[in-house]
């Protein structure tokens, strides 16, 4: 016999024995009495964090009935600006904005960003909080616009540059209500690895395409990318806030696929124990 | 006795997070266990249709026959399959579809190669062993048939050989968790 046919064998024996288990479940409830310290177990060989069933809410049920979270969500660069070619006054702007935007004061970050484009109009990172301004308060194809703009304008800047393609990607995900289609899952990794070519040191541009690469099932991509991004300072924070502002916004985000293709030690790190690969750190090092 | 949807709705606004926590991840068990791999599927989504089908009336609970997690799973089951087979696929191909064909010699051979492999995976358990005997005799027949006809059991043991049953499929799958 050829192992094709011993494998297909196999395979149609272990799907008949799967129908066996799942109508036993059936017909005497298997699954509604199980001790739920099994239950847990169970899911957690699954790779499906318990934890994250436990976070739903009979309250969470309701409200999908009604309008759903904006999904778009503040990211804050913290990028130091002490050599960029421009004036205090702008920088002290930038720095304020900055500060408001942590705090979701959007209105004020938007008329923040009015200022900084006046005061120095030929400051890329002025237009790019601008575009970013408006895409939070709904007004996306004025932030387009101004993404368009700035590419134009500053093509020789190779942050400028990562930064529109990063705004690119944000507002494609935005207008697809953080749920794309296949296609726009493609054009959306594309957009941030484009973003990642011009500046390397994106680290929430990085995260963003951790998670789009999982969710277009590209997971060994999102492993590489994990595994070389975990050296730059920074990227574990915006790990942990794009998967926590995502999972906000509702099963849509679909952060509960995300999760389960991490290594175990990055999975853990994000959501667990926290347990690292290669031991734990002392806490006088942690700087 | 079915209940009215306000009925359901106040029974299930009075779950404390505990209560309400232990059946999400009760469903969620019975969700992943079927669909893991199944990407046209969403457990948030399936899970919350069939919470709003007993709240919009569209499906009647009725407490005296089924706990509330059987029900929702059974909700669940139903609209995963409803929306499985509007995407013009099936959730699962078994022999049942083979021993529809029309017979011929060659599907005959790989039915009976099939069940021999099958009937050696659980060799070790008298309990799966005779249910299998029974779905080859007839493999549209049921487990709550099958028990009756069988020297009398506890559902313990029941519960005993699905662990078993799961285990076994596990360990052929090579995974960690698919049953």
């Amino acid at each position: 016999m050829s192992d094709t046919r011993k494998q297909e064998i196999t395979r149609r024996a272990i799907s008949e024995l799967k129908r066996l288990a799942w109508d036993i479940d059936t017909d005497f409830e298997v699954t509604a009495n199980l001790p739920i310290a099994e239950i847990d177990e169970e899911l957690r060989s699954m790779g499906v964090a318990p934890e994250r069933l436990e976070a739903l809410s009979f309250e969470w049920i309701l409200e999908q009935t009604s309008p759903s979270k904006n999904p778009a969500y503040a990211y804050i660069s913290n990028e130091l600006l002490a050599d960029e070619q421009v004036t205090s006054d702008a920088k002290l702007l930038i720095l304020k904005l900055r500060h408001l935007g942590r705090q979701q004061r959007y209105p004020e970050v938007l008329e923040l960003t009015r200022q900084i484009t006046h005061l120095a109009p030929n400051y890329w990172r002025g237009w790019i909080n601008y575009s970013g301004a408006q895409v939070l308060l709904g007004n996306l194809p004025e932030g387009e616009v101004i993404l368009d703009r700035i590419f134009c304008d500053y093509s020789g800047d190779h942050k400028a540059v990562g930064a529109v393609f990063h705004g690119r990607g944000n507002v494609k995900e935005i207008r697809s209500r953080l749920n794309p289609s296949e296609t726009e899952l493609m054009e959306i990794t594309k957009l941030y690895e484009e973003a990642l070519k011009f500046d390397p040191s994106r680290t929430n541009t990085r995260a963003c395409l951790v998670i789009n690469y999982v969710l277009s099932g590209q997971v060994e991509k999102s492993r590489q990318l994990i595994e070389e991004s975990s050296h730059y300072e920074g990227f574990f924070d915006e790990m942990s806030h794009e998967l926590r502002e995502r999972g906000e916004r509702g099963y849509a985000a679909k952060m509960y696929r995300v999760l389960p293709a991490f290594p175990m030690w990055f999975r853990n790190l994000m959501h667990g124990s926290g347990a690292v690969n290669g031991g734990g750190l002392d806490p006088a090092t942690v700087a | 006795m079915l209940l009215l949807a306000t009925e359901v709705r106040e029974i299930l606004g009075e779950l404390t997070q505990d209560q309400f926590s232990k059946l999400t991840k009760r469903v969620g068990f019975y969700y992943y266990s079927r669909y893991l791999n199944e990407p046209r599927l969403d457990f948030d989504d399936l899970l919350q249709r069939s919470f709003l089908s007993m709240l919009d009336g569209s499906r009647h609970w009725d407490p005296e026959r089924a706990d509330l997690a059987t029900f929702l799973c059974g909700a669940l089951r139903s609209i995963a399959s409803h929306d499985l087979t509007k995407m013009k696929n099936l959730p699962h191909q078994s022999l049942e579809a083979e021993f529809v064909e029309p017979g011929s010699e060659e599907s005959d051979l790989i039915a009976n190669l099939v069940w021999n492999e099958i009937l050696e995976f659980v060799s070790d358990n008298w309990l799966l062993r005779s249910m299998v005997e029974f779905r080859m005799a007839d493999p549209k027949m049921m487990p709550r048939d099958m028990v009756p006809l069988l020297p009398e059991i506890s559902e313990e043991e029941v519960y005993r050989g699905w662990r078993c049953l799961r285990e076994k499929i596990k360990q052929l799958e090579g995974t960690g968790g698919l049953i």
